[in-house]
């Protein structure tokens, strides 16, 4: 098995059997029945305001995933240097791909559980609706590239930081804003800097990926542009970590 | 699993070779004209007291931190361009060691194990933790283990690859002089038997006298004696770590 | 001077006659709808647009209009999710020409409705519309409790079950 696969596993057991990943995926599951018993006590809903809260379940699984992947990649190295743990890991055989791809791979892990949690909440807001099997393909299409992104971006911050503290609070900083024109409303976003900030943002990309096929039942065609710029944000947040664990010096 | 090729290729008799090592953190310079001979079957004492430079020496003959100038040489390899290589080859037994708490110790031996390339039967298991005096049977979280097991439990990893050279510092830390003395066995054993050489970094002459054949002596980041242990060895290092006051 | 009067007469009819031709729209919902259509179903509207007039009907425009009629509701409906087929335009209709239309539409919600189609051509003052046409639109329950409350709570549930067996499984083991 390789070096990178065995850490692999070595984290995922570690969220398990540590108590947190279990904590983390029972708030995931605390917020979405939440918002699924606002829904229960509204019976007027037409086909598109199905949609509607379709899209909003889905941007909640994505931003609970992010926020999941920021917190994992911000103890990823920080952590393990402020237990200890670190150096011995760094003394064993493995390569800086090794590494990234291990600590990544307990975040893909973690992210694989808590989708799997969302289904069932998807499936039951969504089945009466449109666009169901779209909602489940372009959450796992589109939120995996956007969390994992956030994974490794929060992991070498992590490297370059040495201190949990402050690569979570760097990296929170950017899912925020990288969040905030969601937040800000349409009109924000109509101005020339807000289509800008719109058309490289990785979190927009996928929620208005999610609004265009849940909700417009636009074709995969349509989103090619937006997908193209969720792999973008993986790609340099994957080279970000690279280099900044890379980098690490004890 | 990384081949041991690069290391197994070379068999240098020397198995550290370090001049005139400069490392700097930040803008400070931190070792400054730093110097050790290792050769295979000896147990080489790294002194000098905190702050001297020892552990930023250990850092930069394992790669963990790129020396600015000066010759590295480990195994026959730079630690800091063929740091897998070297990894694979070598065991190091950090000062401040942490662990996996959630994980017990067969599992984390095993697990480490798995990432040198090798799987630990029950009976290899058993007699790498009976090797530093633990308990095969005990299957509690590591977390609940007292300081002095956990060293040993450090050192029982630093070992999983039988390797060449084993850099440990402080490794006697939380032990009873009974553990000390068990320790002292493997390491005296590791030396004698299989040839591999040992740099002890410590702070206790009394382990040095008893195990070293060669010192090397560190103050403000700059060797000030490398030589063999000889004799009245307090004194000596008492004066060569003094030598700033004087200066 | 019944002559004169004829005379005048007709020439008055001919000057107060409108300057563009006059067009006549059918209206009918397509034999394949549903009897009974709900809420996600797709229906299709035919229209006739035919000009009765001998000249031609220039810069023709038609469109479809939609309007919820449930008491307290009255309200014209936007058709951004309902249909992609809200209008057409034509350069010229020939006299005597028809032009069929249909008009797709995805039904969103759950009501009674009219449907309108209207054209109006280049120069005319006013617009022409086709007969209104009714139709109702089954609710569906896109809220269904007995799907949502039993993952509500039962995933929580799961969940803490699977914490607690897993604290209670450490503390043996200590």
């Amino acid at each position: 098995m390789s070096a990178a696969l065995l850490l692999a596993r070595k984290e995922s057991a570690e969220l398990v059997k540590s108590g947190r990943g279990l904590a983390w995926l029972l708030a995931l599951s605390v917020a979405l029945s939440a918002l699924s018993l606002l829904l229960v006590s509204n019976t007027e809903l037409s086909l598109l305001d199905n949609a509607q809260v379709v899209y909003m379940v889905m941007g909640t699984v994505t931003a609970l995933g992010a926020l999941l992947a920021v917190l994992l990649g911000a103890d990823a190295i920080a952590g393990e240097k402020e237990r200890g743990s670190l150096v011995p890991l760094l003394l064993a055989p493995l390569s800086t791909g090794d590494i990234v791809f291990g600590k990544i791979g307990g975040q893909l892990a973690a992210w694989a559980v808590a989708y799997l949690i969302a289904l069932p909440y998807v499936w039951a807001v969504g089945s009466s609706g449109q666009n169901l099997g779209q909602a489940v393909a372009y959450l796992a299409l589109f939120g995996t590239p956007v969390v994992l992104g956030f994974g490794f971006y929060a992991l070498g911050l992590s490297a370059r930081f040495g201190s949990v503290r402050g690569a979570l609070a760097a990296s929170l900083i950017t899912l925020i804003l990288l969040a905030s024109p969601l937040v800000l409303g349409p009109g924000l976003r109509q101005s020339a800097v807000g289509r800008i900030f719109d058309a490289v943002n990785p979190f927009a990309a996928a929620l208005n990926s999610f609004d265009s096929a849940v909700i417009d039942s636009q074709p995969l065609s349509m989103q090619l542009g937006r997908l193209g710029v969720a792999l973008v944000w993986l790609a340099l947040a994957f080279w970000f970590a690279r280099r900044s664990v890379q980098a690490l010096e004890i | 699993m990384t081949p041991n090729c690069a290391a197994s290729a070379e068999r240098p008799a020397r198995l550290v070779d370090v001049r005139d090592l400069v490392v700097f953190i930040g803008d400070r310079p931190v070792l400054d004209g730093v110097r050790l001979r290792l050769e295979a079957g000896e147990i080489y004492g790294l002194l000098g007291p905190n702050g001297a430079g020892k552990s930023t020496t250990i850092a930069a003959l394992t790669g963990l931190r790129r020396p600015v100038c000066g010759k590295v040489s480990v195994l026959g390899l730079d630690p800091w361009t063929r740091r897998v290589a070297l990894h694979a080859a070598i065991g190091v037994l950090p000062e401040q060691s942490g662990f996996y708490e959630w994980m017990s110790a067969p599992e984390y031996l095993r697990w480490f194990a798995r990432l040198y390339g090798r799987r630990l039967d029950d009976t290899a298991l058993r007699a790498q933790l009976e090797r530093v005096g633990l308990d095969a049977a005990n299957r509690k979280a590591i977390g609940t283990y007292s300081r002095g097991w956990k060293q040993r439990l450090g050192l029982a990893r630093a070992l999983l690859n039988e390797p060449r050279l084993v850099i440990l510092d402080e490794p006697t830390n939380g032990l009873d002089p009974r553990g000390r003395r068990e320790i002292h066995d493997v390491l005296l054993g590791l030396a004698r038997d299989r040839g591999a050489g040992v740099l002890l970094c410590t702070h206790l002459l009394d382990d040095v006298e008893r195990l070293c054949s060669r010192i090397g002596v560190i103050h403000e980041g700059r060797t000030r004696f490398e030589g063999p242990v000889g004799e009245r060895l307090e004194e000596r290092y008492l004066e060569l770590t003094a030598a700033r006051a004087a200066a | 001077m019944t002559k004169i009067a004829t005379l005048l007469a007709a020439s008055l009819f001919l000057l107060a006659s409108p300057a563009w031709a006059s067009l006549e729209i059918s209206l009918a919902p397509a034999p394949a709808n549903p009897a009974q259509p709900k809420m996600g179903d797709n229906l299709k509207f035919e229209s006739v647009i035919a000009n009765t007039d001998a000249a031609s009907a220039r810069g023709l425009v038609a469109w479809i209009s939609l309007i919820q009629v449930d008491p307290g509701h009255e309200q014209p409906v936007d058709l951004e999710d309902w249909s992609a087929h809200k209008a057409l335009a034509q350069g010229e209709l020939a006299p005597g020409a028809k032009l069929s239309v249909e008009w797709p539409m995805r039904l969103i919600q759950a009501g009674d409705y009219r449907v309108v189609i209207s054209a109006v051509q280049r120069g005319a003052s006013r617009p022409v519309t086709s007969p209104l046409v009714d139709f109702h639109v089954e609710r569906k329950a896109v809220v269904e409790s007995q799907r949502i409350l039993p993952v509500a709570f039962g995933m929580p549930a799961l969940l803490a079950a699977l914490a607690l067996l897993r604290r209670r499984r450490r503390l043996r083991v200590r």
